[in-house]
Order: structure tokens, then C-alpha cells, then sequence
């Protein structure tokens, strides 16, 4: 026993070289990862202003989250936005790699891909601008359209029953972007022969799509609606900008909630931030698992 | 190239269904370019021009908008042209370090450490955000560039030095074993042989690192206050809150904010892409 510890001192002391390699790796995930992981389960049990010492409350911070009213419409808000997302915005980039592929000419092929990436190159914060103009009730774009049209002006994201609509259906037409592009070198990878045999099958375009395009990036899909899940969940910088999660709330979401309490300017409640966080943790963690699990299944199943 | 060599084949060529797709791009354009116009037609208009006909293209354009715009973002340009330098630098810099120690050698704790780097992608950053911006405040970095350059590095390493293992694993024992012969050593391994070979991959994970660093304004909000230490995203943002009614000026200022990222696609269309899709799969 003595003997294997010393043996392995001796062995790390003889490599101590190597670890000068992965010693920047871990200060830097030390400060800024690990410290700050534990930090926020231990602080989640504190009222806590992120100077002094706080105040040890136990689980109290987790049950004021969870009866507080206004956290329940964060997560139904969530659960609305989440719901949609699983409509059009995912099968929006699956629908234009599809239209790109089936584009006879290779140049127009690769032009209307260049094309479709382009507004997803400009930065997220001036798109995201860009839509807050478009939907200014005094000066926007949206409601030009309508007094064209001839239908009463509105006031969008001000409005509480427009502004989660209006919220959602931002990304129209759904169609670039990286998913996009994810999908198109899935369905590019298809082998010739495959498509071939489905054609001297007699199958059509539309049957190809259902029985070969599909099946071959059902992985891709699978990706896809994990990481939108994910980033669903976590996601609030663009509500942030746009609404601010309101008006009276009517587009705020959980990650918008904690930052919201936690660098409020007067009152700081970094405790109960990093509780809502630990909350958002553990329901990520439980989608993760449930999505691998349950897609994945189903994902053999369909392919064979 | 298999693009190609499908095209060839001529069976795929398929008629109906090509009139329902060129009718969807239309669409698909039309919305997707909608903003961009708005941007650009609005840019070079003063407000007469504005208030009279927004959306159409009027005469004489007013380039002095960009002027305008100009002054107030390029202290922010360069602040964000220095942050993401010193980011990418650094992240690859310390990352492959890394993933050339975990690729290469063994030592004790090699998995276990290993393990604890891996499992880092699998914390979401919005259970990190609060502590970490407390920590940022203890050690003294609120509102410097530190704050923005060191957390970015410490994330961003995760799933480079992951990428970058599997990558230097590749590199053949045999290549390896001669440099060690010729008498060289460990970091010169790592400096003359294994950075050369991955220098595709490095530039991929550096273009991912860049849009990263590059988008992200929730963190600057949160950890810079001092309105000259603006990085570029942050200053877009509050464009609107400075030219208030100045509409020309305000989208010369957001198509001054797009000219970096869009040059740079101009320029490296094909790493900029894989740097984008990269950046989805790791999730």
C-alpha cells in the first residue's frame, strides 16, 4: 500500500513535465468553471447579494421559485416557445436543404446556399435590432404592411397578447442558417447509387424525400432537437433585448427570470439567481437524458 | 466533388417538382433579405428622407451617416477586434496544449482529469452565469477586458482540447518515434510537428471560437459597465439609445457593426462555414 503511493508520487514527480501542458487548462477551468459550478449549489441555499456573507435560508429559496406565480408563467411561456420551436423552426431548415438539393444546377445549388447563410453571418445583435425595427409600432416595417393592406396598426411586442406571437414567429422563414447547412451535407452524402435505385424504382421526388432523404439525417434531426431544447431552456439574451420579458411578463422565460432577480441594481439576489439556475440544471439534465434515450430508440428502429 | 459525380449520373434529374421549389426560394428570399434592405436603403437617408418615404430608395444618398456612425463605434470595433484576437489566441494556445498532453502521454490521473473536462459540455451556462459573475468581481476583473477575454477561454478550451485529442491521436506513432530518435524534443514534437498538422482544424476551431466570442453580448452587459470599454456587439445595442430618431445614421452604424463578420465570409467563405457548423454539433 505504502509502497504503491510512493510508487505513484514517484511516478507523477518523473512526469512532472507533462503536467506544466494541462496546468493553464485547469486554473482556467478551476476560476471559471468548477469554482463557479459549486459556487452556485452552495449559494442556492443562501439570500445572498454576492458581497457579503448572506444569510443561510436552506431550501427556502427553491420554494419561493416554485410558488412563486410569476416563475409558473415563465415556464409556460417556455413551454410555448419550446412547442413551437418543434414546429417550423425545425423542420423550416430541413424543408430549404431539401429545395437546395433538389436545385438541378451544382453553381445554383451553391449559390442559393451562399445566399441563405448570408443574413446569419451579420451579428446576432444586429439581426436581433433589425427586428426590433421592423415591429416599431411608429416607424416599422410591419405596420406599413398592415395600413397597406388595410388592417388596424398594432403594437407588437407591447401588445401582451401579440407579444409572444410576435416573439415566435421571429425567425420566419426558418430556412438558413447552420441547420441548414447541416442537413444539406447530410443529404449531399446520400450515395448516388441509392438515389438512382429509387428512381429506376419508379419513386418520385416526393417519395424519395419520405423513404431516402429523411431516414439518411433523421441523426442530424435527432441533434437538432436536442440542442433546440437545450437552447430553449437557457436561452433569453434575444427576449432580453427585444422585450424584456414583458409587458407584465408575457414573454419572460426562466433564464430571463434569474437574471432579472440576480442583477437587479438595488436588490441583488445572486442566492436566488443561482437556485433558478440549479432549478434550469436539473430539468436540462432531465430532458438530455429523456431525448437520448427516447430519440435515439426510436431513431434505430425507424432506420432499420 | 461527390456532388458531382452525382450530378453526372443524370438519373436524379427530376422535372415537376423544380417550379413548387424555384416559387419557395422566391418566398424564402424575399424574407430573408427584407431586413437586409431595410438596413441598407435606411442607412443612407437623413430624416426628411426618413419620415417621407422609408422603404424606397431616395436621392441624393447621405454617406455622412456612416461617418456619424463611425465615430461613435470604432473605439468599440477595436476593442472587440482585441478581445477576440486575445481570446482565439489564448484558447488555442492552452487547449492544444492540453489535448497534446492527454493525446500523447500517460500519466497518473490522465482519464480521470480527462473525464473532468469532458463532462464540462455537459453543464449548461445558465446555471454558471451568476456565480461566475461574482467571481469575475472578486478577483478584480469587472469591467477590463479580462472579464471578457479569460471566462471565454476558460469555456471555449472544453471542446477544443475533446476535438483536438482525437486529432493528435492520428498523428502516426512511427512520424513520432524518428523526431524522438533525432533528438527532439517534447515541445518541439508539439511545435514543429503536431500544430503544422492541424493547422485546417485550428483555423476551424478558432473561426467557431470567433463567432462565439464575436455574438455574444450577454456577457459584456453583464460584466462591463463603463460605456468606453463597450465591445462592438454591446455598442450596437445601445446605438438606438444615442442617434435616438437619427434612423440613417442608426442602420449606418448596424451595417458598420455586419462589415466585419461579412468580409470575413467573403474572404474564408469555407472555414467560416465549418467554424458555424462546428459550433452547432458540439451543443
Amino acid at each position: 500500500m505504502i509502497s504503491s503511493v510512493s510508487g505513484l508520487f514517484r511516478s507523477i514527480w518523473t512526469k512532472k513535465g507533462i503536467y506544466l501542458y494541462i496546468l493553464p487548462t485547469f486554473v482556467l477551468l478551476g476560476t471559471f468553471m468548477y469554482w463557479p459550478f459549486l459556487l452556485a449549489f452552495f449559494r442556492s441555499l443562501f439570500e445572498w447579494d454576492g458581497v457579503t456573507t448572506g444569510r443561510f435560508v436552506g431550501i427556502g429559496n427553491y420554494v419561493q421559485i416554485l410558488t412563486d406565480p410569476v416563475f409558473h408563467k415563465c415556464m409556460r411561456n417556455v413551454g410555448i416557445i419550446f412547442g413551437f420551436s418543434l414546429t417550423l423552426p425545425l423542420i423550416g431548415p430541413l424543408i430549404a436543404a431539401e429545395a437546395i438539393y433538389n436545385l438541378r444546377s451544382d453553381r445554383l445549388q451553391r449559390f442559393m446556399r451562399i445566399a441563405l447563410i448570408i443574413p446569419s453571418t451579420l451579428p446576432v445583435i444586429v439581426n436581433l435590432m433589425l427586428i426590433q425595427y421592423i415591429f416599431n409600432p411608429q416607424v416599422g416595417f410591419a405596420n406599413a404592411l398592415l395600413r397597406v393592406i388595410g388592417v388596424q396598426e398594432q403594437t407588437w411586442f407591447a401588445d401582451t397578447r401579440l407579444a409572444l406571437p410576435t416573439l415566435l414567429i421571429l425567425g420566419a422563414p426558418w430556412s438558413g442558417g447552420l441547420w441548414m447547412l447541416v442537413y444539406l451535407a447530410g443529404l449531399q452524402a446520400i450515395s448516388t447509387e441509392t438515389i438512382d435505385a429509387s428512381v429506376i424504382d419508379g419513386a418520385n421526388t416526393f417519395q424519395r424525400i419520405v423513404y431516402i432523404d429523411v431516414p439518411h439525417v433523421v441523426g442530424q434531426i435527432k441533434l437538432s432537437l436536442i440542442a433546440t431544447a437545450i437552447g430553449v431552456l437557457q436561452g433569453f439574451a434575444h427576449i432580453l433585448v427585444l422585450t424584456d420579458g414583458g409587458p407584465y411578463n408575457a414573454t419572460n422565460v426562466p433564464g430571463l427570470y434569474m437574471f432579472h432577480k440576480a442583477f437587479e441594481w438595488r436588490y441583488p439576489q445572486m442566492g436566488y439567481g443561482c437556485a433558478v439556475g440549479v432549478v434550469m440544471f436539473l430539468m436540462i439534465i432531465l430532458l438530455t437524458v429523456f431525448f437520448m434515450k427516447y430519440v435515439s430508440s426510436g431513431t434505430e428502429t425507424r432506420l432499420d | 466533388m461527390e456532388v458531382g459525380i452525382m450530378k453526372a449520373s443524370g438519373l436524379k434529374k427530376m422535372k415537376r417538382p423544380q417550379i413548387l421549389t424555384y416559387a419557395y426560394f422566391l418566398i424564402v428570399v424575399v424574407l430573408t433579405y427584407l431586413p437586409f434592405y431595410l438596413m441598407l436603403g435606411i442607412s443612407v437617408k437623413d430624416v426628411p428622407q426618413f419620415l417621407d418615404n422609408r422603404f424606397g430608395i431616395t436621392f441624393p444618398f447621405h454617406w455622412e451617416n456612416y461617418y456619424y456612425a463611425l465615430l461613435a463605434l470604432w473605439r468599440p470595433l477595436v476593442i472587440s477586434v482585441i478581445v477576440a484576437a486575445a481570446t482565439i489566441c489564448l484558447t488555442l494556445t492552452v487547449g492544444s496544449l492540453s489535448a497534446y498532453a492527454f493525446a500523447r502521454f500517460d500519466f497518473p490521473g490522465r482519464k480521470l482529469l480527462f473525464y473532468s473536462i469532458i463532462m464540462l459540455m455537459m453543464i449548461p451556462g445558465l446555471l454558471t452565469l451568476v456565480p461566475r459573475y461574482v467571481i469575475v468581481v472578486r478577483v478584480g476583473l469587472v469591467n477590463s477586458l479580462g472579464a471578457l477575454i479569460l471566462p471565454m477561454v476558460a469555456g471555449g478550451q472544453v471542446v477544443q482540447i475533446f476535438i483536438l485529442r482525437t486529432f493528435f491521436r492520428q498523428v502516426p506513432d512511427e512520424l513520432i518515434d524518428a523526431c524522438k530518435i533525432d533528438g527532439a524534443s517534447r515541445f518541439t514534437i508539439f511545435s514543429r510537428i503536431m500544430l503544422p498538422l492541424s493547422v485546417s482544424i485550428l483555423a476551424t476551431l478558432g473561426m467557431m471560437q470567433l463567432l462565439g466570442v464575436w455574438n455574444d453580448f450577454l456577457w459584456p452587459l453583464i460584466v462591463i459597465n463603463d460605456a468606453a470599454k463597450r465591445p462592438l456587439a454591446l455598442a450596437i445595442r445601445y446605438l438606438s439609445g444615442s442617434f435616438r430618431t437619427e434612423w440613417g445614421m442608426i442602420m449606418a452604424g448596424y451595417v458598420l457593426g455586419s462589415a466585419p463578420t461579412l468580409l470575413l465570409f467573403a474572404v474564408a467563405t469555407k472555414p467560416f462555414i465549418r467554424g458555424m457548423t462546428s459550433g452547432a454539433i458540439k451543443v
